[in-house]
């Protein structure tokens, strides 16, 4: 699928893998940001990837819950620098230039440290 | 004052002894016994090397000792220990099948 | 021939990966209260994990989509969650038991301290996961672990009834058994099932899939593995049973722990067979330490989306290193709290089978999902056998807890 083709379902998008211009797994679709409204085209603006996104989707013990496993953050992924979608996400942007996989990169240098990491 | 209580304890005591104890309670006792006849004469017979044997045999008092407190079967379980420790294999194999009638009597078949 | 290679070294992984703790446990038990009569959940049971195993290896290599992904995607972000909530806890303790299971074993070896050896066991794999690379921790444990055959080589020589042997083959149900002997017979099939076909091995097998970058060139492997390996496994976990209903059965034990289990090779072979015995359920057992400590760490990743793979160095995916240490950590603690291993695998059996029809059910239909696998989604075999285990599965898991309770674990 190409950008301008119509997204029929919600479920083609939200919760599927999302990889980077790199091949890099960079998270998963959690929430998908809409405009417009009743009336008026609905377009989709960008992805939210994180927990935050879980906001709305779960009952608030399990968001709560979710968060205290994997974190609160949530980065907003701008529709333009969506490639293709087809069974994952693929960006035409890397992880860093769009603040994905943020946890990674502040964790990688203390793990390094370990001898054969 | 001092023979009522004395009376008193040797009366709970039968009373505990007395007691049907728990069917898989039982059922763990018999095994615990027949695990430890069986190893006794693999032992005997020298198909079992030493450290394996003192281990296991550890493993099952350790395994018989948290029975000693289940109603019905803290004789036996005192009965049981006594004749591992001994090394007595044809006393443990009788407990054995004693536990064995025992169980059944409530109804187990195997 | 390097393919040949491959192929055969795959099916070595997996049959002396096939038997954990719980299979040699559960094997034993049932083969010394019951005879042969329950051989038969055995070759079933392993009916089903080649059918979901296959499908799995199938997913990872076409749609490249491990179970945790797809478990989100087909089962929404609510349900997926509790499942893998409910399924990285049963992992965990899955791995306590195994971790207790190394410990016992060493200990029997070597004497010592119960605790002392769980730590070494702990600190041992943790090294070995952190070093090796994924295909090598595989085979180490896989390999090695094949000197169970021993315990094959025990059930041949002590001389079952081998018509007796065969009849058990056959699905039965003991009709004129007491209520007692019938509700623990029940939980025995369940307890079998569960033991076959934990969750954690379609985790770490369709992760393994895509650690390996299989694509569909590698399906015949993927056949081969799941369709002969686990079949010769399953073989290893039926001589188990055969060996303790020549034994055991005759002598009224319904072994309580590994060790005794030990005395089925004893018999035949001595101590060359005890040596051989306890050093195969020692890599055995850590095998299934590692894949379900590992199962634990790609379910949380994949739910998450973070970079995953033993295939990449630790520091590459830090939150994925984190994750499995840290559940490595967490089925440590509870080794040292002195819970029984026996205990610790009664209720992974249990929570297991519970679990199974929600980890099953995105896999089934993504592999019939004709836009992900294209011409390699299910065809009309895969489908009637999977939505068949599908079906008993689902049973099975509502009857497990109440006949957990109704036999004290099948201990009554």
């Amino acid at each position: 699928m190409k950008q301008g083709q119509s997204i029929k379902l919600l479920s083609e998008l939200r919760d599927l893998e999302i990889f980077d211009s790199e091949g890099e797994l960079c998270g998963i679709c959690d929430e998908v940001e809409f405009e417009g409204g009743p009336g008026k085209p609905l377009r989709i603006v960008a992805l939210i990837v994180g927990p935050g996104g879980y906001e709305g989707r779960l009952p608030r013990w399990a968001a709560w819950l979710a968060r205290r496993i994997a974190g609160g953050g949530a980065a907003r992924v701008p529709w333009s620098a969506v490639e293709h979608v087809t069974s994952r996400i693929s960006l035409n942007r890397t992880a860093q230039s769009l603040g994905l996989n943020a946890a990674e990169r502040r964790l990688k240098p203390v793990i390094a440290k370990v001898p054969f990491a | 004052m001092r023979l009522r209580i004395g009376l008193a304890i040797l009366a709970a005591a039968g009373a505990a002894s007395a007691a049907e104890p728990d069917p898989a309670k039982l059922a763990q006792a018999r095994s615990l016994v027949a695990e430890a006849v069986a190893l006794d004469r693999a032992e005997a017979a020298g198909r079992v090397p030493r450290a394996y044997a003192q281990a296991l045999r550890e493993n099952l008092v350790d395994g018989l000792d948290k029975l000693k407190q289940e109603p019905g079967l803290a004789g036996v379980v005192q009965a049981a220990l006594a004749d591992l420790r001994r090394r007595d294999t044809a006393a443990l194999a009788a407990l054995r099948d004693r536990l064995v009638a025992q169980e059944r009597s409530h109804g187990r078949a195997d | 021939m390097g393919g040949l290679i491959e192929i055969v070294l795959g099916i070595m992984t997996a049959v002396g990966g096939f038997v954990d703790v719980s299979e040699l446990t559960f094997a034993a038990q049932a083969g010394s209260r019951f005879g042969y009569s329950l051989l038969w959940v055995f070759a079933l049971a392993t009916v089903g994990i080649i059918v979901f195993g296959e499908m799995s290896g199938r997913v990872a290599a076409v749609a490249r989509q491990p179970v945790f992904a797809a478990m989100r995607q087909r089962l929404g972000l609510g349900v997926g969650l509790f499942t893998l909530i409910a399924s990285t806890m049963v992992s965990l303790v899955t791995c306590a038991a195994e971790l207790g299971g190394m410990a016992l074993v060493l200990k029997l070896a070597f004497s010592g301290e119960y605790r002392l050896w769980a730590a070494v066991s702990v600190v041992t794999l943790v090294v070995t996961v952190w070093v090796l690379p994924f295909k090598w921790i595989e085979r180490l444990f896989g390999i090695l672990g094949l000197a169970m055959l021993v315990y094959a080589a025990a059930a041949v020589a002590l001389h079952p009834p081998w018509a007796e042997v065969a009849r058990g083959l056959a699905p039965q149900f003991p009709l004129s058994a007491g209520r007692q002997d019938s509700l623990a017979y029940g939980y025995f099939v369940v307890a079998i099932a569960s033991a076959v076909m934990f969750p954690y091995e379609t985790y770490f097998y369709s992760s393994g899939g895509i650690e390996e970058h299989w694509t569909r060139k590698d399906l015949m492997v993927n056949r081969l593995t799941t369709g002969v390996g686990f079949s010769l496994g399953s073989l290893l976990a039926m001589a188990i049973l055969i060996a303790a209903a020549v034994i055991f059965r005759p002598v009224h034990v319904g072994p309580q722990a590994p060790g005794t289990v030990v005395l089925e090779v004893a018999a035949p072979f001595g101590k060359t067979g005890v040596a051989f015995a306890l050093f195969g359920m020692l890599l055995a057992f850590g095998g299934a330490a590692v894949e379900t400590c590992l199962a634990a760490a790609y379910s949380v990743a994949q739910f998450f989306g973070w970079p995953w793979g033993r295939y990449r160095k630790p520091a590459e995916t830090p939150r994925f290193t984190l994750a499995w240490l840290i559940a490595f950590l967490i089925a440590a603690a509870l080794v040292m709290t002195g819970i029984e291993p026996l205990q610790l695998v009664e209720w992974s059996i249990v929570f297991s089978i519970v679990v199974l029809p929600l980890t099953y059910l995105p896999l089934l239909l993504i592999a019939n999902d004709k836009k992900f696998m294209g011409t390699e989604a299910n065809g009309w075999i895969a489908n009637v056998l999977g939505w068949s285990f599908y079906v008993a599965l689902a049973v099975a898991a509502l009857a497990a807890i109440p006949l957990f309770v109704l036999t004290s674990g099948g201990q009554k």
